[in-house]
């Protein structure tokens, strides 16, 4: 039987609520979400029926398997940002849609989520505005405000892990295609996660006795081609948000390491690259450091969150269409994601950057995010940063995080829309100089996260 | 090869071949080729090559006659009769680099490079150029132990070693670089390497900060970190600096004298350097303490007897006692005093009591008659000329040796915070001093008693990444500051600074200079302007604009201009190679 009551009229105006400031945010729509993911490891009893299915949300125009193109974007419109609406209407993107992915434990690794259930409700805001524990320590570990109030804890939550592992290594590969689709330039690289604080596999936990001050170490080490070999990077974040990591860097020809200032972080690393530091994860800088939080849309929308991993090849790598290469965009499955929650924020310590504010679309269920949209100085869409996940499990196939299967991102493209310049990044299990993917292994540190390790990879 | 060298590679290659057999080998090969060219941007000559000699084809006056002898002239020219230098170019070069990267297992990797240089003989010289050997390694031909040379080839590995990483400790066993300091253009905590000057001088891009003309030499490095401390240490055996052959293009030493390498280079070619580092981060403040004890790899220079005999022209049998003397007979060698207190200048020596150190410290002299003569530049002269006309051209012969000392520097970094986008906030500050007590300098009269003396060297630099414009990364910016007590740039001491071809030295107190730099990278970094400049503070310049272009995966474009200044004097380090403005031209394609 119909309700009325919970028509797609009722979901408008409930999605209505918290944004623009409009009292607080409460996710879900029949039931408050959080609760529902609590008690059912699933959120689903939390929307009605249209949120739930891409054949009922557009009324039977596309159904779970279909291809979305040029021919039939106009019916998820609704579901696109708009830089994603006008890859597929005009530059010959396509997205396969899958089946909606309800299980919590395939949207986010199992400790996490556990930490995120054992530690709810006990993160605070400091009078500086950092997340602390109930002993005034650094967070301890899952996502602080999984049931968040307002946009700055779906920020806040987010940059505090980004990986949700306690230690990552990602081998990479890049891509970066010109205006003709050609690719112009291809990279590899490794980047390296680890966390001294909010620590749930690694010992000791929850962290670093004499790193408490720290939240990340995070670092890129390039690996081919030959000119940019032995480029790398090496962030280390204080865990106080208003300040800036520092940035060490070795660059090949000058064989040494040097500090570099680290606030500039709205260009590139590399030639043709379209990704900034800004960029990694959407929240590629201390949360305090933006301003302006606000939640300015809630809505079903159209992830990559599942499904993405091509465990048929051997090193995870994708497969591209669109452009006369048919190099243009990665192939990538995505699915009716029930309630996303988009969030602005400014760079209000930046006052020189050349992006006037950023719109991040978070799942509500996970506050994983999974769409970034930056605007230029003039206001105008300037770039985009879509990015696709999954478990990495088939029948055939595992990769096992330790005792569970590895949950991680696995492709991605930054767009600049106003030069049409588009990098195409993804995790493979392996790059050149016998660098593999590694998740919670303490080596990462050591081998990857020293400023002696930049050195060792520099030559 | 030494015993030693052969032994460390040997051991290196060892404990490669146990890595690899218990797990597989990872290989990885990426290279490039490069075409890089230089060509002129004035007619202006190599002053220190014969056939670009300052005085040929210039009529030169002597005179002898307060000695007995007489005024003339000469006209010097090009020994062989070949005329003089007419070159489009300074410098064309092939070159190849292929890296080698092993993976053994998580603790053990390995890395080698080959570098190949190929330099055709399009250089119109005095003879053929002999561009790459150099008598110190591998049957008295090349100038570091792992490289085969000849006259306008080079092949060589740089690098070819193996690290060991293990939870806080890193341990690299071979053939290596190591590089200090962070200072551009001056090298005051970059001490273990010296430079290799054979193929573009430091002409290179200024960025790249000697990383071309660090020599590699075997040894082992390691560090180990606790807590926010790095300990490093290293133990390298002992490689010269590499300068370049007479009548080469960038040629640093007049052809009118004859470097003798061997002797000094055999006393200490199984030399080790030592040295440690301790390297400290808290929050913005970075600080680094060094000390080093090597045998400086720049060597000093000293007068030396020629060992050759050759009779002065009518005097049968003196060239038993030149052959004791620094000096041969020879038509490359100097020709008249003014020739040879030009050169003095030049090459900030003092030709007066150098005149009296290969006199007085070479009793053989005496048996020609030679004498000393104080202070008198005008006796110098008469002397110097009367021999040269005796002679028809007499050749110096110096001797390279090397001497140890201990260096210990202290280093610091600080990164200002100030109004977000301000130009102070995230300004690095970063200042370098070391000090070198009782440091060895070639005396500028060449004499056999090297200079000794206590020297700082500190450098003060700023540096800042500002975005000037929404539409463009930002800028980097440097401005650094050198100050040094003894010496200038390239090692050679103060007080031989300032002479020319009517005066001895007044020399220098110290030595300063002022060096910015700018890069600006435009979207995207597909293209990327520089400018670099060092300035002397005594009147002379390097500005080195430059022009990168990046297009594709494949190729790289550099289009840079050394544009050399100075105002005269011989007291700035710019004025000999003033001649040297040239484009330099990079093709890069890579693998």
């Amino acid at each position: 039987m119909h309700i009325k009551r919970f028509d797609r009229s009722f979901t408008r105006r409930r999605f209505l609520q918290g944004v623009g400031g409009a009292g607080a945010l409460s996710t879900g729509v029949l039931t408050p979400l959080w609760s529902v993911l609590a008690a059912d490891g699933d959120g689903s009893r939390a929307y009605p029926d249209h949120l739930l299915s891409l054949e009922s949300y557009t009324r039977g125009a596309i159904s779970d398997g279909d291809t979305i193109d040029a021919n039939n974007v106009e019916h998820v419109k609704a579901l696109l940002d708009p830089i994603r609406y006008e890859q597929i209407a005009t530059m010959g993107r396509r997205l396969q849609t899958r089946k909606a992915t309800t299980a919590l434990e395939e949207l986010s690794p199992m400790e996490y989520l556990q930490a995120t259930l054992a530690h709810q409700g006990q993160a605070r805001f400091d009078e500086l505005g950092n997340v602390r524990a109930p002993d005034g320590g650094p967070w301890i570990g899952g996502n602080p405000f999984p049931d968040p109030k307002n946009a700055i804890e779906v920020f806040a939550g987010h940059t505090l892990s980004w990986g949700r592992h306690d230690a990552s290594l990602y081998a990479a590969r890049e891509f970066d295609v010109g205006r003709d689709g050609e690719v112009k330039y291809r990279y590899e690289n490794v980047w390296a996660e680890y966390a001294p604080v909010g620590r749930l596999v690694l010992e000791p936990q929850p962290a670093l006795p004499d790193a408490t001050d720290l939240l990340r170490y995070q670092s890129v080490i390039f690996t081919a081609p030959n000119d940019f070999k032995g480029t790398s990077f090496l962030n280390i974040w204080p865990y106080d948000q208003n300040q800036f990591p520092d940035l060490k860097g070795y660059i090949p020809a000058f064989k040494r390491i040097r500090t570099f200032p680290t606030n500039q972080r709205f260009e590139p690393l590399i030639p043709g690259s379209s990704l900034y530091l800004s960029d990694a994860w959407a929240a590629g800088d201390p949360f305090l450091t933006w301003g302006d939080y606000q939640i300015v849309h809630r809505g079903p929308a159209l992830a990559a969150l599942a499904g993405n991993w091509n465990a048929e090849h051997d090193n995870w790598e994708h497969g591209t269409h669109g452009g006369k290469a048919e190099a243009r965009w990665w192939d990538m499955s995505v699915e009716l994601v029930p309630e996303a929650i988009v969030v602005e924020a400014r760079p209000v310590a930046y006052p020189r950057a050349p992006i006037s504010k950023k719109a991040v679309w978070f799942d509500a269920r996970t506050l994983l995010p999974f769409v970034m949209v930056s605007y230029d100085r003039q206001g105008k869409v300037f770039r985009s940063f879509d990015g696709a996940y999954s478990r990495y499990a088939t029948e055939n196939r595992k990769v096992m995080d330790g005792a569970h299967p590895y949950w991680s991102w696995t492709h991605l493209h930054a767009h600049n829309i106003q030069t049409n310049e588009i990098t195409r990044i993804e995790q493979v299990a392996k790059v050149r100089g016998g660098h593999k993917m590694l998740v919670n292994d303490e080596a990462v540190y050591n081998r990857y996260l020293t400023t002696t390790a930049l050195r060792r990879f520099g030559n | 090869m030494t015993k030693r060298t052969i032994a460390l590679c040997g051991a290196a290659l060892l404990t490669l071949q146990q890595a690899a057999s218990v797990s597989a080998v990872e290989i990885d090969i990426q290279g490039f080729i490069r075409a890089e060219l230089a060509p002129k941007l004035t007619s202006d000559e190599n002053p220190f090559n014969q056939n670009s000699n300052l005085f040929n084809g210039r009529l030169a006056n002597r005179d002898s006659s307060l000695l007995g002898g007489a005024a003339d002239t000469v006209i010097r020219g090009v020994p062989d009769g070949s005329g003089d230098a007419n070159n489009w170019h300074n410098y064309f070069a092939m070159r190849t680099e292929i890296d080698f990267n092993a993976y053994f297992n998580d603790k053990w990797t390995g890395y080698a490079k080959v570098r190949g240089m190929y330099q055709p003989d399009t250089y119109d010289s005095f003879g053929d150029p002999n561009f790459y050997e150099v008598p110190f390694f591998n049957g008295n031909s090349s100038g570091s132990r792992l490289e085969l040379a000849g006259s306008d080839y080079m092949l060589d590995l740089p690098a070819f070693y193996l690290d060991y990483a293990d939870g806080p400790l890193w341990l690299r066993i071979g053939n290596q670089q190591i590089a200090w300091g962070e200072s551009l253009f001056f090298r005051v905590l970059d001490v273990p390497n010296g430079l290799d000057l054979r193929r573009h001088l430091i002409l290179d891009l200024v960025a790249e900060e000697f990383a071309d003309e660090r020599v590699s030499a075997p040894g082992i490095r390691g560090s180990v970190r606790a807590g926010n401390w790095e300990f490093e240490a290293f133990a390298q055996m002992f490689n010269p600096s590499i300068i370049p052959n007479e009548n080469t293009p960038y040629n640093l030493i007049p052809s009118q004298f004859v470097v003798q390498q061997e002797q000094g280079f055999n006393e200490v070619k199984d030399d080790i350097n030592f040295g440690a580092r301790i390297q400290g981060q808290f929050g913005d403040l970075g600080m680094q303490f060094i000390a080093v004890r090597r045998t400086n790899p720049d060597g000093v220079f000293r007068w030396t007897t020629s060992n050759v005999n050759g009779d002065l022209p009518g005097i049968p049998g003196s060239g038993l006692a030149l052959q004791a003397t620094p000096f041969e007979v020879g038509n490359q060698g100097v020709l008249s005093a003014e020739e040879w207190f030009t050169y003095a200048g030049i090459t900030r020596l003092d030709g007066v009591q150098a005149l009296n150190r290969a006199i007085g410290e070479f009793p053989a002299s005496a048996l020609l008659g030679a004498f000393e003569v104080g202070d008198s530049f005008e006796l110098a002269s008469q002397e110097l000329d009367l021999f040269f006309q005796l002679s028809g051209g007499l050749r110096g012969h110096i001797e390279r040796r090397y001497r140890e000392e201990d260096i210990f520097g202290v280093g610091a970094n600080y990164i200002l915070s100030a109004e977000p986008g301000s130009f102070l906030d995230q300004l690095v500050v970063r200042g370098e001093v070391t000090f070198t007590p009782d440091k060895t300098f070639t005396s500028p009269d060449l004499a056999q008693d090297f200079l000794v003396e206590d020297e700082w060297a500190g450098s003060l630099v700023l540096e800042k990444y500002h975005r000037f414009s929404n539409d463009f990364p930002a800028t980097f910016m440097v401005l650094q500051y050198l100050y040094k007590s003894e010496s200038d740039l390239a090692g050679r001491h103060l007080s031989g600074f300032g002479g020319s071809i009517n005066n001895g030295p007044t020399g220098e107190d110290n030595f300063q200079a002022v060096a910015f730099a700018v890069q600006q990278a435009f979207p995207n970094l597909v293209w990327r302007v520089d400018l670099s400049v060092l300035y002397d503070l005594n009147g002379g310049s390097l500005i080195q604009p430059n022009v990168r272009w990046k297009p594709n995966n494949d190729y790289t474009v550099e289009v840079f201009a050394n544009i050399i200044t100075s105002d005269g004097g011989n007291n700035d380090i710019f004025e000999p190679l003033e001649w040297a403005d040239e484009l330099g031209i990079r093709l890069t394609w890579q693998f």
